[in-house]
């Protein structure tokens, strides 16, 4: 017991003299640290806020944003970050405060949602950390720059290219986004809008995610083929969901047109194989190049459009090989 | 003379015997610490120390109602769920009403409740409380999704940050007292009252706690009710800081709760632990995920290291605890 009790006074002195040692060590570059060294720049701290890296699209989106940085900068001048917010507004919030704690000059976040993105604004605000918002958005508060996607656009085109393969009229459904996401609604609202313009179609009905995984596909995709065995098209709101719907609907050699939102190399097989018809595919990493040259500007102060709105790709059983390299190059690359 | 001197040597030796885990963890708590801040240069920083307390904020007070669970030989995996239901119940009632006080009144109300019937179910229908608490974590979640509709709650007047955000004098976060305060209360009630010591008596043996005239039954209950108590802190304090509340508030937060009491000390198997050593688990479990994050460690790999550092230190616990009983 003498042992161990005189091992944690040890441990406890060696922590206040660490304490001590803190201040004077954080004074020193002032009194000592050389002209030539002080001069030299430091390389530009960027942190990446990621919603969820076990989603490809924001791993896409992370590529582009720390690809352009470094490609731009130069890998020595520029220090990127991605803190992992698992999906929880929580942990985003700590990982802004770390990164702020860790003064990071720029934040580029991709929000778990837009109304707790505003706690994150606050606190970068006020350590005054300039902030580029990749995709989602925010209720209110500060930033610098803003990336999207034309949600309502890009559904649009695909329900006007699924229209036009199917004679008379068509009766539909949707597998979205939950109706509470902004881009959940105008997906929804593209595809029902094409599909009203192109005739007397009917949704028949729409199951709404929660997960947007592939499960979420499989089971709501298999529920809707078994109560609407009718339905020629099915527009899922997501990759991953789409290939758990994709999966469904072979269980049952359904012939209903599969049709959805957002790619991954997956989707790219099954639109080769026809077995997924049409594809609104957004452009994670062009977004995120995006936002990476927002903040370039920002550091050299030149003036730049501050809320861009990127088209989406229109990919189909026929275009795929045109569009194919322009999509690994804007859309699928993480590393 | 020297009789006082035995008399403070044996108070002094007592101590350090009856709090042994914890002392143990502090010192490697204290390790940690040494290290981090030779490691990282805005670790031991005025700021960074404040962002690491605001960052365990509500997973202590859940942390506080897990420790009486445990000691009680329980488990209690609704906390999160808890969290999260009378989070979106309260802060639905803030968005319409914009009434602070109505919300947080709803918020507690709603967490208790929730614990009552935790409580009720494994205290006086003797169900076993790992099944109970993950069927209510369940149904906490549905009806979270159920009642919100999957929207996130917004719109808060400014003042309900006070909590969450806000400084006394514009220096000392309102949740540092809060964690202080319930913290000491904890404590208190452990050590110092009847409901403290008939915990430990569950936990210990049940059957001699009910022969010796103690009511296992409503003591059970309470503490499940004391756990969905501390949960309305928690959720009181997470939709603060937010501002917001959606339904994935609270997602596995039990796991740190959890993990913070058996760091601590507390004994799965119930009996044992203080809120001291709970305290030391919380704060080395958010010093760890902040350290991960300011030395810049992959965030695939944070996790694994989380996991093996928590390992290591239980385990360095129990060798400690095995070789001084050798």
């Amino acid at each position: 017991m003498k042992k161990f009790f005189a091992l944690l006074m040890a441990a406890l002195m060696v922590l206040s003299l660490a304490g001590c040692a803190k201040a004077p060590a954080e004074e020193a570059p002032v009194a000592d640290a050389p002209v030539e060294e002080a001069a030299v720049a430091e390389p530009l701290k960027v942190a990446y806020l990621c919603p969820s890296l076990d989603v490809t699209f924001w791993r896409y989106c992370r590529y582009g944003v720390e690809n352009q940085l470094k490609t731009v900068l130069g890998e020595a001048n520029v220090e990127v970050v991605t803190y992992d917010s698992k999906n929880d507004a929580n942990t985003q919030l700590n990982n802004a405060q770390d990164a702020i704690t860790k003064q990071f000059d720029y934040i580029v976040i991709s929000p778990t949602d837009s109304a707790a993105c505003v706690s994150v604004l606050g606190v970068a605000e006020e350590a005054g950390v300039p902030v580029v918002i990749c995709d989602i958005g925010s209720d209110s508060g500060t930033w610098a720059g803003m990336v999207g996607t034309d949600n309502y656009g890009g559904a649009y085109e695909v329900g006007e290219y699924v229209a036009g393969l199917v004679e008379g009229d068509i009766s539909y459904t949707q597998v979205t986004l939950p109706m509470a996401r902004i881009n959940g609604q105008k997906r929804k609202a593209g595809f029902d809008d094409a599909m009203a313009a192109a005739g007397n179609n009917t949704l028949v009905d729409f199951k709404q995610m929660e997960n947007v995984d592939r499960s979420d596909g499989y089971n709501y995709g298999s529920d809707l083929l078994t109560a609407y065995p009718d339905a020629q098209v099915v527009f899922v709101h997501s990759d991953d969901p789409a290939l758990g719907t994709l999966a469904a609907a072979e269980e049952v050699n359904s012939g209903v047109i599969i049709s959805c939102f957002d790619i991954n190399m997956e989707v790219v097989e099954a639109v080769k194989a026809g077995k997924i018809t049409a594809v609104g595919a957004q452009q994670p990493v062009l977004m995120g190049r995006t936002c990476s040259d927002m903040v370039i500007a920002l550091e050299k102060g030149e003036a730049f459009e501050a809320e861009v709105y990127l088209p989406t790709l229109l990919v189909t059983s026929e275009n795929i090989e045109e569009v194919y390299d322009t999509l690994i190059a804007t859309a699928m690359t993480e590393e | 003379m020297k009789v006082e001197q035995k008399l403070e040597h044996n108070v002094l030796k007592r101590t350090l015997i009856g709090y042994k885990t914890e002392f143990t963890m502090l010192l490697l708590f204290a390790v940690f610490f040494i290290a981090m801040s030779f490691a990282s240069e805005y670790f031991l920083t005025q700021q960074n120390i404040l962002n690491i307390l605001s960052q365990i904020s509500a997973n202590s007070m859940l942390a506080i109602g897990m420790t009486f669970v445990i000691i009680t030989g329980g488990i209690d995996l609704s906390v999160g769920g808890i969290l999260g239901l009378s989070g979106m119940v309260g802060s639905m009632v803030l968005m319409k009403t914009q009434n602070i006080p109505l919300s947080v009144a709803i918020i507690f109300l709603v967490s208790i409740f929730i614990g009552l019937i935790n409580g009720l179910l494994i205290g006086y229908m003797k169900m076993p409380a790992f099944i109970v608490t993950m069927s209510t974590c369940e149904i906490c979640r549905s009806l979270d999704y159920v009642i919100s509709n999957a929207n996130t709650a917004r719109g808060f007047p400014e003042a309900y940050q006070l909590v969450g955000k806000g400084k006394i004098g514009g220096v000392l976060p309102v949740y540092v007292i809060l964690i202080v305060v319930l913290f000491g209360v904890g404590i208190f009630i452990l050590s110092r009252t009847k409901f403290g010591r008939y915990t430990y008596a569950i936990g210990s043996n049940a059957y001699a706690a009910e022969l010796s005239g103690i009511n296992v039954k409503l003591q059970t209950m309470l503490v499940y009710v004391y756990s969905g108590f501390m949960c309305a802190f928690g959720a009181w304090i997470m939709t603060s800081r937010l501002m917001a509340c959606d339904t994935t508030y609270g997602n596995g937060n039990e796991m740190d709760a959890i993990a913070a009491a058996v760091i601590g000390g507390v004994s799965m198997s119930g009996g044992k632990g203080t809120l001291w050593g709970t305290f030391i688990g919380i704060v080395l479990v958010g010093c760890l995920r902040n350290a991960l994050n300011l030395l810049g460690m992959d965030p695939y790999w944070q996790g694994t290291a989380l996991g093996v550092v928590i390992i290591m230190a239980v385990l360095a616990e129990r060798l400690t605890t095995t070789a001084k009983r050798a």
